[in-house]
């Protein structure tokens, strides 16, 4: 029996500006499972940093969380008080962000601030903390770790401070670990750096970790889950391959075909793109959110929000085309009723 | 494409370096750009990739004379424009415009898009009446996918592939040949990249303009360019037709660079022989002798830190600098 470390039921978050409610996060549910790596791809504001946020309660207002539930270990994170919240995060949960240099304080030395994070969290002394700090940097991949210690930040390259913070995230052995564009910031050859180090840290304690990008290609290379989101709903969500090679959504599809491929062979072709913009937050939530950008919309798109349709094997997808009663325009969705015939 | 012809774009030797510190008397001289040479024919597409720090940006603004070149030649079109002064240079910049990365940072926010658009217009005399000028100004933008009604509309009103899309009409309202486009999309999400690139790559066709195309994502360059120059701390380490840089990478940085890159499609189809470079991009600031990528390098041997590699030729249209070969 696996075991189910997160599960988030429903959850809805909004933000309540001067100029009226913005609904980010609009009932979303998932779970993760431990040991796992799941990924939340979409594209700026589909609300992928606010479920991140949602889920370590550290929405600042106007930011509130307003419906829903978050299970971790069988207890709801929203309802319990704000002290033992305080214990939960650092400890058993960790975050960290995509800007490496603002997540650490520029007047303390990197060793201080570790010992900050293990001394609050566990009863050792000092010395036994600075050790463990010691540790954490070697673990990191940092030369010369027991003098390093000493520096600060500043005195550290970017991809260098996104180790600390990561060896930092992972010092009291969380149970999750959740990454908000952990590499964004950081070149292609220090992003392969990191993701190294993330992988191996995982395997060692064996942290769930919930990797939010915008990169499908990070996301196809780290998770063994991907869900895709898209103006605060989940769009679609299954295992890295059902969603790279056969996706049942529309969005999903152009996200990938709009990528082109550094190995992909073959001749070039016109790229694909997804026409239109991303939807405006305080748009009317009636039908689905994808219809004015989508080439196969249906009359039904523009009134009612679909429902998510199971594809098998833990996939799903929330797309009218998936019906049985709709009309099979898309080529992918014709593949599948042959094969299901068959 | 006319590879036998003089090429459009000739660059020689080409430095640019900057003084670091507070006092350029401190000696500190930070080698932005060193020592590069490469020639872009008309309506080639050059992709120039590297990290960040690399010196790419540099290049490309010390191209358009945006930048005062340290030492080398700029040729274009058969003019030596390395020291020209700026009254004539001014024909000649009407013929080399450039793409900015930040769509945000580059429009100026208290302007219209008519008014963005129109001064290039005006600085170069172009319109002979207002007719026309609001004529030229809307056919601009419908080249790039913008409606003339949105003429009249401040920057901030717009995403930011329109953005950029109002970036290019600018560049285009001159009808240059040769554009820099630096990062052109990297600040867009990824469903709009492809919007934006399929624009520039539009233009190209239509309009035969030459682009130096300047980004850190290699699929976007492997999609757009004909050929590719790879540069690592200011110098040019390969550089070579799309296909074979791409396919066969010759210097053990592009080894490394290319196969960092999570591919989405490569990962499940099990191509996982991974070169994970070690440390981090050393300081550009009075680099030692020898090869720069000398301290990351898994093939270096003593002689790379003492003697810098020449460009050869190690194939045709594909050159590369690196001892081991």
């Amino acid at each position: 029996m696996v075991y189910r470390i997160l599960e988030l039921k429903n959850l809805k978050t909004s933000f309540f500006t001067k100029a009226g409610e913005v609904e980010a996060v609009r009932g979303i549910s998932f779970h993760v499972d431990k040991g796992e790596a799941i990924g939340i791809v979409g594209e700026s504001g589909s609300g992928k940093s606010v479920t991140a946020l949602s889920i370590m309660k550290l929405l600042q207002p106007p930011g509130k969380i307003t419906g829903g539930q978050i299970l971790f270990k069988n207890k709801n994170l929203v309802e319990i008080p704000n002290k033992e919240m305080r214990h939960i995060r650092g400890n058993e949960m960790s975050i960290i962000f995509q800007d490496p240099t603002m997540s650490l304080n520029p007047v303390f030395t990197v060793g201080n601030q570790i010992m900050e994070a293990i001394l609050n969290h566990q009863k050792i002394s000092k010395k036994e903390a600075r050790a463990k700090a010691i540790e954490i940097l070697r673990l990191a991949g940092i030369p010369s770790a027991e003098k390093r210690l000493n520096d600060y930040p500043h005195e550290f390259s970017g991809g260098m401070r996104q180790r600390v913070i990561i060896g930092m995230a992972l010092s009291c052995e969380p149970d999750i670990l959740i990454a908000d564009e952990p590499t964004t910031a950081l070149d292609t050859t220090i992003q392969a750096q990191i993701l190294k180090l993330m992988r191996d840290l995982k395997n060692r304690w064996g942290t769930s970790i919930i990797f939010i990008t915008h990169d499908l290609g990070v996301a196809a290379d780290f998770c063994s889950r991907i869900i895709v989101m898209y103006d605060g709903l989940i769009m679609e969500e299954g295992p890295v391959k059902s969603i790279f090679f056969d996706s049942k959504h529309p969005y999903t599809r152009g996200l990938i075909e709009s990528i082109p491929g550094v190995i992909q062979k073959g001749r070039k072709k016109r790229l694909v793109s997804i026409n239109g913009i991303s939807p405006d937050l305080f748009s009317s939530h009636v039908g689905c959110p994808f219809m004015p950008r989508c080439d196969f919309a249906m009359k039904i798109c523009k009134e009612k929000q679909p429902p998510y349709f199971d594809a098998g094997e833990g996939h799903r997808s929330k797309c009218w085309l998936l019906h049985g009663e709709a009309p099979k325009k898309a080529p992918w969705v014709k593949r599948r009723c042959a094969d299901g015939n068959r | 494409m006319a590879t036998d012809k003089e090429p459009l774009l000739k660059i020689k030797n080409l430095k640019k370096y900057f003084s670091a510190g507070s006092s350029f008397l401190s000696g500190h001289l930070v080698q932005a750009v060193d020592n590069i040479s490469f020639t872009i024919h008309k309506g080639q597409t050059m992709g120039l990739v590297g990290e960040s720090g690399c010196g790419k940006s540099t290049t490309g603004r010390t191209i358009i004379r945006l930048y005062e070149p340290t030492d080398g030649e700029i040729w274009f079109d058969g003019y030596d424009l390395t020291h020209l002064k700026e009254k004539n240079l001014k024909p000649l910049r009407k013929r080399m415009q450039m793409i900015f990365q930040d769509p945000y940072a580059s429009l100026n926010g208290k302007m219209t898009v008519k008014e963005i658009v129109g001064e290039a217009l005006d600085i170069h005399n172009l319109s002979s009446s207002k007719k026309e000028r609001t004529e030229m100004i809307h056919r601009q933008l419908k080249q790039v996918g913008l409606s003339p009604r949105h003429a009249d509309r401040y920057p901030h009103e717009f995403s930011g592939g329109q953005r950029q899309r109002i970036g290019i009409a600018r560049a285009l309202a001159v009808c240059p040949e040769f554009i820099v486009c630096d990062e052109p999309v990297s600040a867009l999400d990824v469903s709009i990249q492809a919007q934006v690139v399929n624009v520039l790559v539009d233009l190209r066709e239509k309009l035969d303009l030459t682009y130096l195309f300047i980004a850190h994502n290699l699929s976007i360059v492997r999609y757009i360019s004909d050929r590719v120059g790879v540069m690592y701390m200011g110098k040019l380490v390969e550089i070579a037709n799309t296909k074979k840089l791409y396919e066969t990478p010759a210097h053990p940085y592009t080894q490394a660079l290319l196969s960092a890159v999570p591919d989405p499609f490569s990962h499940i189809t099990g191509i996982k022989n991974r070169v994970i470079l070690n440390g981090e991009i050393p300081s550009s600031v009075n680099p030692s002798s020898g090869c720069r990528f000398y301290s990351r390098c898994r093939c270096a041997c003593s002689y790379c830190k003492e003697e810098e590699p020449e460009m050869k030729q190690i194939g045709s249209d594909h050159y590369a600098a690196c001892h081991i070969l």
